[in-house]
């Protein structure tokens, strides 16, 4: 697609997000907004909301450790960066226009991703065709499929509800998704250092993305021929140290900043994992924790946390010949399941999407998928509002909705993950392999099952 | 305190037998010891009651007994109890205290009507200790462990006093206690060896917990710490039935160091306990004055119920002093009882002995209105405060401090702020203004955040108010929700924030009633000015004219969960879990793989297989196997 077909687009977008960030300005917290996405639990948690940040800078800018309270949860080197954005005068009115950069950067790289991904799909395809069965020419990705796809997955992200409100409401997530999107394209440019640095950065953010690093080795792992053991010294290794230089370099800037005191790692990765505050967001955790008996509290929070990464290394093994999709579900699955989910973290899988339109053909369930995303994003604030200000309500309908929109993003993802099994296997056999069977056994019985 | 410190504490646990029995011998061979001690050498008891209309017709009743001792650390003569409760000077002895001030309270001192209160360090509603520590000799070269000792101390010095007052003081755990560096200093002579104005606060310790109520239970305790208990002198109006009736009581304790005659420093201080009631009543609301509304006329025997019977003869002193400065009301007693006018503090003060009282055959005093009380404008105090939440719903809101200021001079005063953890304050939203819109900028801001479960928030605020202004200190919060069982069993009504403190030097003593910081009893400090009758007013200290405003407490609700559904919660959001979990299992360790067994559909031919299943097993149907249809198949998997 040309430059000039995405000017509109790309103007529109920035015209959505300052529309919704206009009514964010500078409203204090003692006048609650309903419109104001800054405000909205949905949208801003305690990990990415721009009043924290604010907060901390305040506090390091009195002189004290931004990290004695509980309000501050973001890493050091974003707090420096808060404070020397906060700290030019002239630029007090363009914050908002800072978040809307990142964000439109974001968009330029998931087009850029888009690409590189189909293009390497095409090639895999080109690689593999010998073992395809004959009937599964029809399935096959199309070379135009690449002139359209970056088109279509910078629209989705451009225009995608979630994250427009995201930067409108000036949450930090915009940074994280910033980064993962910096990270899968240089993933799959195959650029091991580019990769470890900007997952190193995303890591350093929100330590979620830490599962990244196994699609990151599956990548350089496919289509060679080597043993466990060269693997383990050519691919693994290599890839943890340079990574974890990367960590450890950031981690000890901050250590140097902050005065050589190390309170910012529990105020930042502690209270990710251990989830001590219980404010509502779309999540399971909060009125989880809230409801639970004391004494099972830390039990159920490292069942919970495992949860939410114990998947890798299952799907590693699975999904060892598509990296992206690896990375793609573990992106949605930690979206789903870290303490402190956002739309932000929603938002920015769901503009991946176009990128597996290959996919969409082989799933069963988008429909229902759709439905329901789109009735808890509608009803949450309602039910929200109905529980905080109109007293009509309680917490119970506010976190049904939460368990919806949690139910929604589990299918979709499953759904995928069946699809893309469903599309290998068509692939190999032909998709007219049911109706030979049934054929060939006069009882149209067959079916294609897991076992 | 070396010869205190040996005594056995009051109030820590339960003493076993044999304490128990030491402590009754030490006991009696006190009394013992009292008896052949000369009285009036070294202690001595003082009650007084000050009646003052106040500018909204209501009455303020304020008791007074002080009970004066030679310092037990002191001289021999100091280890002696005769009036001074045992109990009070051990608690100070077990726990190195050198200044303790309480207060219980129901109801609001509102300034604005009421003046400013007569206890020296004022009284928020619900319960307030506050306490120094004696600095350690040599002072503590580690500030650490000097600052972890004086928790130690109040925790156990709070525990002890609830089992003296008989109320929830033990409640005092470091989210409720603070430690602020400008708004107090200690009210007491400092100690002789070291003194401490430096670094008072590093000694100090402040606690409130403003949902405490006050109750008989905690008037019968604090009653028998005096001489005469209630039995007899001014103590015996003390029910609790007119006391829980009026608009405002509170119940004051208060113990430090003072010298003999209202000075800073002597050689041979003393060691004061001052008990106080303070009282509001509203007399044109009483049975006498309600035929007529207009007439608001009191007297001991309709505000208390009963009269004046008899002085409590360990008194030094019980003095009546009623405050006709405004000549509102005549007092009524027989003729011939002698009595003295102060014209003090910008006040007149009449007073009377209640022995002369008494021995008139008199047990009443009637306070008649010349004419009837007019509620018009009330002349507010040039200082004065309010605070109060906004915003709505149970996300967000603030908490706005309105300060006036009537005085045609800028005046500095110091702001404290407690508020809880579970209200997330953000500091960057602190806004201090006039109502004009003009931003004040604070000399001082002392800030410390909170910790979940932990700290409060504590602000201080040193600023200078514009004159003739209404200054507003705002800051916003979020509230958060605490886990289901941390919400008390009446969630609904609300959390408690403790009041707001305000302390200011003023230029000068109008609306005061309590009395010069170094003064021990309303005699003393009135007859200090029939000495230096000429300059008083010049001759006022600084430190007397320092006021503590306590503004409102606040009522704050918080969101809450469903408290019913524990086990519904978990058990959904398990399944939404094992939602995820289930298929992925599946996709992961599993193959998708061409079924093509028999699979009968529908009811009818699966009862039809069942049933020829079951007749004759002479026709197995027998399934083919996937390599005979597709040949291909098993090779490629």
């Amino acid at each position: 697609m040309s430059a000039s077909s995405l000017m509109i687009p790309y103007w529109l977008g920035i015209a959505l997000r300052i529309y919704f960030s206009s009514s964010s300005a500078s409203t204090g917290l003692a006048s609650p907004d309903a419109f104001n996405p800054a405000q909205r639990v949905e949208i801003a948690t305690p990990l990415n909301a721009y009043h924290r940040l604010t907060e901390g800078v305040a506090l390091f800018n009195q002189g004290l450790d931004p990290y004695s309270g509980v309000l501050c949860h973001e890493p050091p080197l974003f707090l420096k960066l808060g404070q020397w954005v906060q700290g030019r005068r002239a630029w007090a009115k363009k914050i908002p226009a800072f978040f809307i950069m990142f964000d439109l950067l974001t968009a330029a790289l998931v087009g850029l991703l888009a690409r590189l991904v189909v293009q390497r799909l095409l090639q895999r395809q080109n690689e593999e065709s010998d073992s395809y069965h004959k009937d599964a020419a029809e399935l096959l990705l199309e070379q135009t499929a690449l002139d359209s796809v970056d088109f279509t997955a910078q629209l989705s992200y451009l225009f995608n509800p979630f994250l427009i409100l995201s930067s409108a409401g000036q949450t930090t997530t915009v940074f994280d998704n910033f980064f993962l999107a910096l990270f899968l394209v240089a993933m799959l440019k195959k650029n091991r250092i580019g990769a470890c640095l900007f997952l190193a950065l995303a890591v350093y953010k929100s330590f979620y993305p830490i599962m990244l690093l196994v699609p990151l080795m599956v990548m350089f792992m496919e289509g060679s021929k080597k043993s466990w053991r060269q693997e383990l010294t050519t691919n693994v290794l290599p890839t943890l140290v340079i990574f974890c230089g990367f960590l450890v370099g950031l981690l000890w800037m901050s250590y140097m900043i902050m005065g050589r005191n190390p309170s910012f790692l529990w105020a930042t990765y502690g209270f990710i994992l251990s989830v001590p505050e219980l404010t509502p967001n779309m999540g399971l955790f909060w009125y989880f924790f809230t409801e639970m008996f004391e004494h099972f509290r830390v039990f159920f929070v490292c069942t919970f946390q495992i949860n939410a990464f114990i998947y890798v290394i299952p799907l590693a093994i699975k999904l060892r010949h598509d990296p992206f999709l690896l990375a793609f579900t573990l992106i949605g699955l930690t979206a789903i399941f870290k303490s402190y989910p956002s739309y932000g973290d929603v938002g920015f899988y769901l503009a991946l999407l176009p990128i597996l339109s290959h996919l969409f053909p082989y799933t069963k369930q988008l429909f229902v998928v759709a439905v329901m995303l789109t009735v808890t994003t509608v009803l949450g604030p309602i039910l929200y509002h109905l529980w905080i200000y109109n007293g009509s309500a309680n917490a119970n309908y506010f976190f049904a909705i939460n368990l919806v929109f949690g139910t929604a993003q589990i299918f979709l993802l499953t759904d995928l993950l069946f699809a893309y099994l469903k599309r290998e296997f068509y692939l190999i056999n032909g998709y007219k392999i049911l109706n030979q069977v049934n054929e060939s056994t006069q009882k149209p019985h067959a079916r294609i099952v897991l076992t | 305190m070396p010869a205190g410190r040996p005594l056995p504490s009051a109030g820590q646990g339960t003493p076993g037998p044999c304490l128990l029995a030491a402590l009754m011998g030490v006991t009696l061979w006190a009394a013992g010891q009292a008896a052949t001690v000369p009285s009036g050498s070294t202690e001595s008891f003082h009650e007084e009651a000050l009646f003052k209309p106040l500018a909204n017709g209501q009455v303020l009743v304020h008791f007074r007994f002080t009970t004066l001792k030679a310092d037990p650390g002191q001289d021999a003569a100091g280890r002696h109890f005769r009036l001074f409760p045992r109990s009070m000077a051990e608690l100070m002895a077990a726990h190195d205290l050198r200044e303790l001030d309480l207060s219980l309270s129901r109801g609001v001192w509102r300034e604005a009507a009421m003046g400013y209160h007569p206890r020296l360090w004022g009284s928020p509603p619900g319960a307030r200790v506050q306490a120094w520590f004696e600095p350690e000799s040599p002072p503590a070269p580690d500030h650490v462990v000097q600052a972890d000792s004086v928790a130690r101390r109040w925790d156990r010095l709070t525990n002890a006093l609830s089992g003296q007052l008989c109320a929830s003081l033990n409640f005092f755990d470091a989210t409720s206690t603070l430690c602020p560096r400008f708004s107090f200093q200690p009210a007491g002579i400092s100690p002789l060896d070291h003194p401490w104005e430096n670094n008072a606060s590093a000694h100090f310790q402040l606690g409130y917990l403003p949902r405490e109520n006050v109750c008989t239970e905690n008037l019968t305790p604090w009653k028998k710490l005096l001489p005469c208990q209630s039995k007899r002198g001014l103590a015996s109006l003390l029910h609790a039935a007119p006391i829980h009736r009026t608009n405002h009581h509170s119940l004051g304790l208060s113990l430090r160091h003072v010298c003999p005659s209202g000075v800073a420093h002597c050689s041979h201080p003393l060691l004061e306990l001052v008990q106080d009631v303070t009282l509001v009543f509203r007399p044109h609301q009483m049975p006498e004055n309600a035929r007529d509304d207009s007439a608001s006329a009191w007297s001991i025997r309709s505000l208390f119920g009963i009269g004046l019977t008899s002085a409590c003869p360990m008194a030094e002193s019980s003095q009546l002093l009623f405050d006709v400065t405004d000549d509102l009301y005549h007092l009524q007693w027989p003729e011939g009882v002698p009595d003295r006018v102060y014209e003090a503090d910008g006040r007149r003060v009449r007073a009377v002995h209640l022995d002369h009282l008494l021995e008139r055959g008199s047990s009443n005093v009637i306070a008649n209105y010349r004419q009837p009380v007019i509620y018009g404008l009330i002349p507010a105090p040039r200082l004065h405060a309010h605070r109060y939440v906004v915003g709505h719903g149970q996300a967000q809101g603030g908490i706005v401090t309105k300060i006036t200021n009537r005085h045609s001079e800028p005046l500095a005063v110091v702001f404290l702020d407690v508020i809880p953890w579970y209200l997330r304050t953000y500091f960057h939203t602190l806004r201090i203004q006039t109502d004009q819109g003009m931003t004040i900028r604070p000399h001082r801001v002392d800030f410390s955040p909170a910790r979940d479960r932990d700290r409060p928030y504590v602000l201080e605020v040193v600023l200078t108010l514009p004159p003739q202004s209404v200054s507003q200190i705002s800051i916003d919060f979020e509230k958060s929700i605490l886990k289901w069982l941390e919400y008390p069993p009446d969630a609904n009504h609300g959390f408690y924030v403790s009041s707001a403190l305000i302390t200011a030097v003023l230029p000068d003593r109008r609306n005061f009633t309590h009395i010069g910081r170094y003064y021990s009893t309303y005699d003393q400090w009135l007859e200090s000015f029939s000495i230096t009758s000429s300059n008083a007013s010049t001759a006022e200290p600084r430190s007397d004219r320092v006021v503590r405003i306590f503004t409102e407490s606040l009522l704050i609700n918080l969101p809450t969960p469903d408290f019913s559904m524990p086990y519904n919660v978990i058990c959904l959001a398990c399944t939404v879990v094992a939602l995820a979990f289930g298929p992925l299992h599946n996709i992961t360790t599993k193959d998708l793989r061409l079924d093509v067994g028999p699979e009968p559909e529908g009811i009818v031919q699966r009862v039809k297989a069942k049933v020829t299943g079951i007749l004759g097993r002479s026709q197995p149907l027998s399934p083919p196997t996937p390599a005979e249809t597709d040949p291909t198949l098993e090779e490629r998997q």
